[in-house]
C-alpha cells in the first residue's frame, strides 16, 4: 500500500481472519469510501508466498529468475549473521552501509537512523513516481499539492490522471473532481495516451511525449504577450517578478542592504523591493542603476518567451495551433484574474482554474525546465494556494508551523524545518555543492528534491564521481529498485557488487530474492502505524477539518516474531550499540520540542517512540486514539490553513536566478573533479526553456516512443502480486497490452490481439498483446508500468502484462542534471513476435 | 412501501472497479465470478475518443424473467423489490441464464483457488456459501441493509457514482436525480421495469 492516507479502514476478522477490509464511514475525507487497491489487501496476510522464517541464502549466484535456494535459519542465527557485520561496519565506514525503504509511515524513523548509524538512505522505488516533479511544489509551499477541485471552474490534468484513483489522495480527489465534472467545471487532458482520465474528459488533447516543456512555454507567450491574461497585481506583490537584473542575469542589489532592489514608478528610481509597496513597482522597463542597465526579471522573461510561438510550437508538439491559443485563452479567461470570493466572511481571491501536471508529463531530459515552465502557469494567473487554484497539503498547520521568508523576500516552505524527515528536500533555496558524498550524487544536484535515481549510475563507476568507498551492506524494506525503475539486468548487475543485502520481505519480489539474509515482515493489517497519514505530507485539501489518523493491527502476524521491520531494526540497532544515538537523532532531526522528546537513556517502545512525534505535531497521544477507539483524531481548519495564499509571508521564484548562481558553483565542483565534460551545466540558466530529449529525433528504425501510464488497479510494482488485482486487470485489454495507433498498426500490419516484440533502441525487448486503438498518440506505444513480474518466487503475477521498464537503459546523456530525472521517452521498434 | 433501487451515475463513473472488488470481498466470491462488472466502452476517431464506462449487476426488475423462468424456484421477490437467489434449492438447470437479458446471473462451474494449488484460509471461509453448480447473483446487500448499511458497492464508489434509495419515495435523492437528470433503465422495452437506472 503505498498512499492509503486518505482512506480511513475498517477490518472485519473471523477465525482471526481477516476476511475483509472497507473503508470507515466516520472517517475523512474518505467517510467509508475506499478504492480497488485497499479492498483487495485482506488477500495478501496469508498468500502462499508469505515469508514466515529467517533465511539464508546458499545460491551465491544471484539473478533475475534464479532460485536463491533458501536455506530456513533461526531468528538468533540471523542476528548473528547481521549484527557483527553492522557493528564492524560502523567501526569501519558507516556511510558503506544503505537503508533502502519506501514505506511511508516510518519513513520518519528510517532517516534519523541513517543519520544514528551514519549510513546513508535511499528510497530504491517510485523513482518514477515524481521525483523531478516534486520540485515545482515549491510554488505552494508544500511537499506535495493538489487542485481546489470543489472550487475550479477550469482543470489541466497534464501527463497526470489525478483525481482517477492513481495519485495520491485517491479517493477523496476522485469524489472531488466527479463532483466537479457533474458541477459543470471543464477538465482537459495534456497526455499521449487517452487514459480513462483523458477520455472521460471533455477534451483529451494528445501531446509528442517530451514536449510538454514547449507548450507549456507557449501557453506562458500567449498569456502574457497577446492575450494579456496573467495577475499584475499578484506579480508584483508576490513573486521575484519585479527585482532588476542585471547582464550577468543575477539580481541588482542594494550596496548597503544587499536587498534585491527594484524599480520604484512612484518615486522614479531603484530602491530595496522591501522598501516599495508592490503597486508602484515596475514590471517592465529598462533602466540604469549605479551605472548599470537592468530591466525587471518579467520583462525579460516575457520577451524571452516571444520565441514559444504557437506556430512553432504546434510543430514541436503535434497540437493544432488553434487548440494551443484556445486552450490558453480559456485557462486565461477562467482564472478571472482579479476577482474574490467570500468564505466564512472571509474575502479571498478567487482564481477557479487549475493546471495539475505530473510525472508523465516531466520524466524528460530537461524535467526541471519542464514542470518549472508548465507549473509557472499556475503562478501567472495567481492561483496558488486560493480557492479554485492549487493548494499546498498542510502548507499552514497554524498550530505547529507557518512560511516564513528569506533576505530576499522569496517564500520558504515549512518542509525545510518541519518535513524534510522524509526525504524530500526543498529546491529553494540551493544547497552548497561538493563532491558527491552519497551514492544518491545529491550534493552535485544543489535544486533537486530527491536524486535516488542516480543510484545505479553512481555505483556503476563510483570513482568517476568521487566516491571512495564501496557500499557493503544494504538494508531494504517495502521498496524494489529492481522491478521499479530502469531495465532489471542494469540493477541487478549494480546490486550484485553489495556483498551483503538484508531483507525484511512480506512476499517474494524480484529485490528480496537478490538478499543473502531475509527476515520476515508484517503484513500493513498486522502492525500499528500510528502516524499512517504522515500529517505533514498528505492531507486532503480544502476548507475540511485536519484529519490524523492512527492505525492498529487488524489480525496478529502468523508468528509472534514477525513484527514490523522498524521494530525488527531497533532490536538489531540495540545489539549493535547505537540505539541511545537513534534516539537522539530521532528527537533533533524531528524538531520534537521538550517534554516529548525521548529520553535517551531508557529504552522505548515503537509506540513510544512515535507517540512522541504525534503529540509534538498535533498534540494527540497513543493514549487518546486507544482510549477512544478511534482511526482519527480531528481538528477544524481554519480559512487562512485552508488558502493559505493571502496569508504567508513571501515571493515565488518566476525569474529563476537561483538555479544560475547554483549552476556557477556545480560547475565549479565537477571541473575540480574532472566530470565536467560528462555532468553539463548548461541548464542552470535563469530563463525557463525548452529543449529536446534525446527521443525526440527519429533514429534508424526505431520509429516509435514507449510509454507508461497508470491504471486504478495497480501501484507499481506493489500490487501485481495480489490475484484479485490482477483478475481485475484483466478487465481492460489495455492493462496488460501494448497500445498502439490504428494508424500505425496498419502501417506495420499488426493487427489486435497479434502477440507482438516491443525493442528498445538499449536493445533490450518485451513482447505483449497488441490492443490496437485511437486513443494514443500515432507517434507511441503505451503499457502500464512494472507489470509483468520477474520474480522466481512470484506465484500469479509474473510475466502478467508488460514491465515496461526492461525497455529502459540509464545513460549519462538521457539524465537531467538538475533534476537527476531520467528521460521516460523511450525510442522502440515494434515487430510481431 | 419500499422500492429498493439504484441510479448510477456514469458522469461520475471513472471505472476504476472499486464496487466490483467491494462486491467480490462482500460475497466472497471464487475467481471467475462477479456478481457486478464493469464495462468499458472507447469510441471515437483520434483525437476525439471517449470513453463510457458501465457498471452492471442484477436489475432487480419488477418483472425478473428469472424468476419465471426457473424450474427449482430459486429466485424470489422481496416485497421491498430485491430479486433473491436461494442458492440451497439452485441443481444447476442454468435457464435463469438464458432468460435474464442482462446477464446478470453467474453460474460456479467449478471451485477454482486464486492460488495455484492452494485454498488460503481466507478463500477458505469466503467460499463456504458458494456450491459448484449453483448459480449467484446481487442481492442489492440485503444482509447490509437489513443491518441498515448501504450495499457495499454503494459505501465503497470513490466518486459517490452509486446512489441508492426508495424509487417508491418521490423525495429520495434516486428518485429525484431520475427526473431531474432522465435517469434511464437498459432496454426498458423489455417491460423487465429493472430498479436501476443509469445517468448520463
Amino acid at each position: 500500500m503505498c498512499q492509503t492516507n486518505d482512506s480511513g479502514i475498517i477490518g472485519h476478522v473471523k477465525d482471526g481472519v481477516l476476511v475483509k477490509v472497507e473503508g470507515d464511514p466516520d472517517c475523512p475525507p474518505n467517510h467509508g469510501r475506499l478504492c480497488v487497491k485497499g479492498l483487495s489487501s485482506p488477500f495478501m496476510p496469508a498468500n502462499p508466498s508469505r515469508v514466515l522464517k529467517p533465511l539464508k541464502r546458499t545460491n551465491p549466484e544471484k539473478g533475475i529468475g534464479v532460485d536463491p535456494k533458501w536455506q530456513e535459519i533461526t531468528w538468533e542465527e540471523a542476528y548473528d549473521i547481521i549484527v557483527p557485520r553492522m557493528k564492524k561496519i560502523r567501526e569501519e565506514d558507516s556511510r558503506k552501509l544503505m537503508l533502502s525503504t519506501f514505506d511511508y509511515p516510518p519513513i520518519f524513523l528510517a532517516i534519523p537512523w541513517c543519520i544514528a548509524c551514519g549510513s546513508q538512505f535511499y528510497v530504491g522505488a517510485a523513482t518514477w513516481c515524481g521525483w523531478y516533479h516534486n520540485a515545482c511544489y515549491q510554488y505552494y509551499l508544500s511537499f506535495f499539492r493538489e487542485a481546489d477541485y470543489e472550487n475550479t471552474n477550469y482543470l489541466i490534468l497534464w501527463g497526470t490522471q489525478s483525481g482517477h484513483i492513481v495519485d495520491a489522495l485517491p479517493v477523496s480527489s476522485a469524489k472531488k473532481l466527479a463532483d466537479a465534472r457533474v458541477r459543470g467545471a471543464r477538465i482537459v487532458v495534456i497526455d499521449p495516451v487517452a487514459t480513462p482520465a483523458a477520455s472521460l474528459a471533455d477534451e483529451w488533447v494528445p501531446i509528442r511525449p517530451g514536449t510538454d516543456g514547449a507548450l507549456a512555454l507557449c501557453f506562458a507567450n500567449l498569456l502574457l504577450n497577446e492575450y494579456s491574461l496573467y495577475d499584475r497585481e499578484f506579480i508584483k506583490a508576490r513573486t521575484n517578478g519585479p527585482y532588476l537584473v542585471g547582464p550577468d542575469e543575477l539580481y541588482i542589489r542594494d550596496p548597503e542592504t544587499n536587498k534585491p532592489l527594484v524599480w520604484d514608478g512612484a518615486e522614479k528610481r531603484a530602491r530595496p523591493f522591501n522598501q516599495v509597496e508592490p503597486e508602484h513597482m515596475a514590471l517592465e522597463g529598462e533602466y540604469v542603476v549605479n551605472g548599470i542597465t537592468c530591466r525587471p526579471g518579467f520583462h525579460i522573461l516575457k520577451k524571452h518567451l516571444k520565441k514559444y510561438s504557437p506556430e512553432t510550437v504546434s510543430e514541436i508538439t503535434t497540437i493544432p495551433e488553434k487548440d494551443i491559443r484556445r486552450i490558453a485563452r480559456e485557462f486565461g479567461e477562467a482564472a478571472r484574474i482579479g476577482s474574490t470570493t467570500v468564505i466564512d466572511g472571509v474575502t479571498l481571491p478567487y482564481r477557479p482554474a487549475a493546471i495539475l501536471t505530473g510525472r508523465g508529463a516531466s520524466a524528460h531530459r530537461h524535467a526541471m525546465h519542464t514542470v518549472f515552465a508548465m507549473e509557472v502557469l499556475n503562478v501567472f494567473v495567481g492561483n496558488v494556494n486560493v480557492p479554485g487554484g492549487v493548494l499546498g497539503i498542510a502548507t499552514n498547520y497554524t498550530r505547529r508551523w507557518g512560511v516564513t521568508e528569506d533576505e530576499d523576500g522569496i517564500a520558504l516552505s515549512p518542509n525545510s524545518t518541519y518535513w524534510h524527515f522524509y526525504g524530500a528536500l526543498d529546491t529553494y533555496p540551493a544547497r552548497p555543492v561538493s563532491k558527491p558524498q552519497t551514492y544518491t550524487l545529491l550534493d552535485l544536484c544543489p535544486v533537486a528534491t530527491y536524486t535516488d535515481g542516480l543510484f545505479p549510475l553512481a555505483m556503476t563507476d563510483p570513482k568517476r564521481f568521487g566516491l571512495d568507498y564501496d557500499i557493503e551492506f544494504l538494508i531494504v524494506a517495502h521498496t524494489n529498485p529492481v522491478a521499479s525503475y530502469i531495465n532489471p539486468g542494469e540493477m541487478v548487475e549494480q546490486l550484485k557488487k553489495i556483498n551483503f543485502i538484508l531483507g525484511f520481505a512480506t512476499e517474494w519480489n524480484e529485490v528480496m530474492e537478490l538478499c543473502d539474509v531475509v527476515l520476515p515482515n508484517s503484513h500493513w493489517t498486522e502492525r500499528y502505524d500510528p502516524i499512517a497519514n504522515p500529517p505533514f505530507k498528505f492531507e486532503a485539501v480544502g476548507y475540511h477539518d485536519w484529519y490524523w489518523f492512527f492505525r492498529r493491527p487488524m489480525i496478529a502476524p502468523p508468528t509472534p516474531e514477525i513484527k514490523h521491520w522498524f521494530e525488527i531494526l531497533l532490536d538489531l540497532t540495540e545489539r549493535a550499540g547505537f540505539l541511545k544515538e537513534f534516539y537522539e537523532a530521532y528527537n533533533e532531526h524531528n524538531c520534537i520540542r521538550k517534554p516529548y522528546r525521548l529520553d535517551p537513556a531508557k529504552k522505548h517502545s515503537y509506540l513510544e517512540i512515535c507517540d512522541a512525534v504525534m503529540q509534538d505535531r498535533y498534540g494527540v497521544s497513543v493514549e487518546w486514539y486507544e482510549k477512544n477507539q478511534t482511526n482519527v483524531c480531528v481538528q477544524k481548519k481554519t480559512v487562512d490553513e485552508a488558502f493559505p495564499g493571502p496569508f504567508v509571508p513571501g515571493r515565488y521564484n518566476i525569474y529563476m536566478e537561483y538555479w544560475k548562481r547554483a549552476g556557477e558553483e556545480v560547475k565549479k565542483v565537477v571541473t575540480d573533479m574532472g566530470i565536467e565534460d560528462i555532468w553539463e551545466t548548461d541548464d542552470y540558466v535563469p530563463l525557463l526553456e525548452w529543449k529536446p530529449c534525446s527521443s525526440f529525433e527519429k533514429r534508424n528504425e526505431y520509429d516509435l516512443i514507449a510509454v507508461n501510464y497508470k491504471a486504478a488497479c495497480h501501484t507499481f510494482s506493489n500490487t501485481t502480486h495480489n490475484p484479485l488485482l490482477l483478475e481485475i486487470g484483466h478487465t481492460y485489454p489495455w492493462i496488460y497490452g501494448i497500445q498502439i495507433n490504428r494508424e500505425t498498426a496498419e502501417k506495420k500490419g499488426i493487427k489486435d490481439g497479434d502477440e507482438i516484440c516491443v525493442e528498445s533502441e538499449f536493445g533490450y525487448s518485451v513482447k505483449g498483446t497488441a490492443v490496437i486503438t485511437e486513443g494514443i498518440h500515432p507517434e507511441c506505444i503505451g503499457t502500464v508500468g512494472a507489470c509483468g513480474r520477474l520474480s522466481f518466487g512470484e506465484k500469479v503475477g509474473r510475466k502478467v502484462g508488460v514491465h515496461w521498464n526492461t525497455l529502459v537503459g540509464q545513460t549519462l546523456e538521457r539524465i537531467d542534471k538538475m533534476s537527476s530525472s531520467l528521460d521516460g521517452c523511450v525510442r522502440v521498434k515494434i515487430y510481431k513476435a | 412501501m419500499i422500492r429498493w433501487g439504484m441510479v448510477i451515475d456514469l458522469k461520475r463513473c471513472i471505472g476504476c472497479q472499486s464496487c466490483t472488488m467491494a462486491c467480490k470481498t462482500q460475497n466472497g466470491t471464487p475467481p471467475g465470478i462477479f456478481y457486478r462488472k464493469v464495462l468499458e466502452q472507447i469510441s471515437g476517431q483520434y483525437p476525439a475518443v471517449r470513453r463510457v464506462y458501465l457498471p452492471t449487476q442484477c436489475m432487480h426488475c419488477e418483472n425478473p424473467p428469472c424468476v419465471e423462468s426457473c424450474p427449482a424456484g430459486v429466485f424470489s421477490k422481496r416485497a421491498d423489490g430485491i430479486v433473491l437467489l436461494d442458492s440451497d434449492k439452485c441443481y444447476g438447470a442454468r435457464v435463469c441464464r438464458i432468460a435474464c437479458p442482462y446477464n446478470a446471473i453467474s453460474f460456479l462451474e467449478k471451485m477454482p483457488t486464486y492460488f495455484p494449488d492452494t485454498v488460503t484460509p481466507i478463500e477458505a471461509i469466503w467460499y463456504e456459501n458458494h456450491t459448484v453448480g449453483t448459480a449467484g447473483k446481487c442481492d442489492f446487500c440485503a444482509d447490509r441493509l437489513d443491518q441498515g448499511l448501504k450495499p457495499a458497492c454503494v459505501q465503497t464508489c470513490p466518486t459517490d457514482a452509486i446512489k441508492f434509495g426508495d424509487l417508491n419515495d418521490h423525495q429520495s435523492e434516486v428518485s429525484r436525480l431520475i427526473k431531474e437528470r432522465k435517469g434511464y433503465q437498459l432496454h426498458s422495452e423489455w417491460g423487465t421495469n429493472p430498479s436501476v437506472y443509469y445517468l448520463s
